[in-house]
């Protein structure tokens, strides 16, 4: 069996109880879990600031003003969805159906390998080979090494996380393809703080252009490239790769609300309007379609496989 | 007229080779993909050494080299693949269309200086 990294993940831990505090923090410890110890108050700010977190602890009698804890979770819910919710019942009974919703995991107070179950099956989900976990990092370090030469480049404990959050305003994301997985890459950061480094001279000398947006997205999209080819010379067999179609980091930066998929060449492009139907006026809702053939586009091959009429559509079709 | 034409969809790389390749006596052409580095070499005759990326949007690094022999008949200019790409497989089909080497990035000019200055007959 293929040895696994047991990653680590931070959690809000919303416990007043000290001594069901001790049980907690010495349960997250055994499972790699970092608990950020807070009270009701600070747990929603809590939840702004710390965007890499992969769940929530809470005890159900939690001292929450004049609402109470399941009110707390409801609104953790709300702000934060991808959170799974670990709540530590005081009272009999099952949940409401509204509060079973957004209470995914629901365990009764000393029952620890209850909430251990919880923990596995959600927060560490999926496991991933201790050599691919060190190879990544390590390839990664060596790319950025060399597209910033003069930075000293190093990397946390790699750890887990279930948020859907952008870090940043530049991203790229990169199809990642093997017989063992398929799936996407991303790197983010912020325009600023890459500018920045930039202006400290972590690259090569005249590499960056003006440092205009499109400079700075085209240092974190080279980037993609190489740690992405690292990855595929490394993890992907030679015989899978020598069917695998190009690719190019598509590169995305939100402050400018700007994605470029490589080309300079003209996109195709429909907007559809959505209006009230009988009613004039007011804003309609635009919906815009693009349709972007940068990695291959031979119009003269160009055919059509089935009927264009939409009247089929729904038609039960007997044989 | 240029000797040497890198070929590369990211400005970054265009940056960092022909930055190090002016400061070492070369004169660069820069091309942003196969097909307008098929442009730039029909466009150039000084052109001695191509440097060039293999995975670029409109036609890939592969497919030039492969129209620089067979369609242009050009079977002098160099041709260097400049990529990510490790492939033995792809490596063959590289050779087979008579790509002259392979570099897998990162870029590193100390490595290339030698052979590019004779690729370009500079001394």
């Amino acid at each position: 069996m293929t040895d696994t990294t047991h990653l680590e993940a931070k959690v809000l831990l919303l416990e007043h109880d000290a001594q069901q505090c001790k049980v907690l923090t010495d349960f997250c410890d055994s499972v790699g879990l970092m608990p950020l110890l807070r009270t009701s108050h600070d747990a929603l700010t809590c939840l702004e600031q710390h965007k890499d977190l992969a769940g929530v602890l809470l005890a159900e009698d939690l001292p929450c003003g004049n609402r109470d804890a399941l009110h707390l979770a409801e609104s953790i819910h709300r702000l934060r969805p991808e959170l799974p919710i670990f709540l530590r019942r005081t009272t009999s009974g099952d949940l409401d159906a509204l509060y079973r919703e957004f209470i995914r995991f629901p365990w009764r107070t000393g029952d620890v390998e209850q909430l251990r179950a919880g923990v596995e099956r959600s927060i560490f989900s999926l496991r991933y080979p201790t050599a691919l976990v060190e190879g990544i990092v390590d390839l990664t370090l060596t790319s950025m090494r060399s597209m910033f030469p003069n930075a000293n480049v190093t990397a946390e404990p790699p750890y887990v996380v279930h948020d859907r959050i952008i870090h940043g305003e530049v991203s790229t994301i990169i199809p990642i393809e093997s017989t063992w997985c398929r799936g996407y890459m991303m790197l983010q950061t912020e325009e600023s703080a890459l500018r920045q480094g930039m202006l400290k001279g972590f690259s090569y000398e005249g590499v960056g252009g003006e440092l205009n947006f499109r400079d700075l997205n085209n240092m974190l999209g080279e980037t993609t490239n190489l740690i992405w080819g690292a990855f595929k010379n490394r993890y992907i067999a030679p015989s899978g790769a020598a069917t695998q179609l190009a690719q190019v980091p598509i590169v995305i930066n939100h402050a400018h609300k700007y994605i470029s998929f490589g080309s300079p060449d003209p996109q195709l492009c429909i907007r559809y309007s959505l209006s009230e139907s009988g009613r004039r006026g007011g804003q309609p809702l635009v919906i815009v379609q693009r349709f972007i053939f940068n990695l291959h586009w031979s119009p003269e091959q160009f055919a059509e496989y089935a009927a264009s009429s939409s009247s089929d559509a729904g038609e039960l079709d007997l044989f | 007229m240029a000797n040497v034409l890198v070929v590369d969809d990211s400005s970054t790389m265009r940056e960092i080779v022909s930055g190090y390749l002016n400061k070492h006596g070369f004169d660069v052409a820069l091309a942003t993909d196969g097909r307008d580095g098929l442009v730039q070499l029909k466009a150039d005759p000084g052109i001695k050494l191509v440097v060039s990326d293999i995975n670029m949007p409109n036609m890939d690094g592969l497919a030039m080299a492969d129209k620089i022999r067979n369609e242009l008949g050009n079977k002098s200019v160099h041709i260097i693949m400049l990529t990510t790409e490790d492939n033995p497989v792809m490596r063959e089909r590289g050779r087979t269309i008579g790509v002259t080497g392979w570099i897998v990035k990162p870029f590193r000019g100390d490595a290339v200086l030698g052979p590019f200055k004779k690729f370009c007959g500079i001394t």
